[in-house]
């Protein structure tokens, strides 16, 4: 059985033999060729179908807009206006760089010790289903 | 270029699952879901077990598959192992 197997380099016309495809079969191409490398790979986080450059750019409104005319008390919880202690929402959507920074320790741009400590808690204490939620959630997952 | 060494997420920190055109990758530590094509699954599998470096992956892979010219086989191997690398599938050992 040996005798059949292997290249007869004796042969003059340098052709293998006819069982060769049995030995050596046909391997399957894996690269597409071309000297540049198509990128192979979508990435998808849970919750969010985004790229991770827009993660950090993604919104987060305090409150979200159906409160937007409540309060925020210093646990993050709404309360109507003018509740003792508590602050009015900020006046423009944090973006994820700006809330993950502030969680870190730094302050949420262009806001008190009060309204910082708020509004952390605030976003802290978001539900799937409310605006933001999503954008935090992402937040939280390390890369 | 350096000769970095490479080594896959361990087995167990993520899960495999092959559809018919493409591979989902379950990443456990960052909740990530990857959808990949060829050769990233094969790069995937040519990585477990062993520290390799690029060179020696090309090698393990064309022991399975025609990679074309080598040359150009090195290098799309090396884009795919740094897109691997950014996400979190491969580490430089």
């Amino acid at each position: 059985m040996s005798e059949e197997k292997g290249r007869n380099a004796g042969d003059p016309q340098g052709l293998p033999p006819e069982d060769e495809s049995l030995v050596t079969p046909t391997r399957r191409r894996l690269l597409m060729g071309g000297a540049v490398a198509a990128s192979a790979i979508v990435s998808i986080r849970p919750a969010l179908a985004s790229t991770a450059a827009s993660v950090l750019n993604c919104r987060i409104p305090v409150p979200d807009p159906p409160h937007a005319s409540q309060h925020i008390a210093a646990d993050g919880s709404l309360v109507p206006a003018g509740t003792q202690g508590a602050v009015p929402g900020a006046g423009r959507p944090f973006t994820g760089e700006e809330v993950k920074a502030a969680l870190r320790g730094r302050h949420l741009p262009g806001t008190s010790y009060e309204q910082n400590q708020a509004y952390l808690n605030y976003i802290r204490r978001l539900q799937s289903g409310t605006s933001g939620f999503t954008c935090y959630a992402s937040l939280q997952m390390p890369r | 270029m350096a000769q970095d060494q490479y080594r896959a997420e361990p087995a167990s920190d993520y899960i495999l699952r092959s559809l018919d055109d493409v591979t989902l990758v379950y990443h456990r530590r960052s909740g990530q879901t990857h959808i990949v094509v060829s050769p990233v699954p094969e790069i995937l599998a040519a990585l477990t077990g062993d520290i390799s470096s690029t060179a020696e992956i090309v090698a393990r892979l064309s022991h399975d598959y025609d990679l074309g010219d080598p040359h150009d086989a090195l290098a799309a191997v090396q884009t795919h192992l740094d897109e691997m690398v950014a996400l979190g599938l491969a580490h430089v050992a």
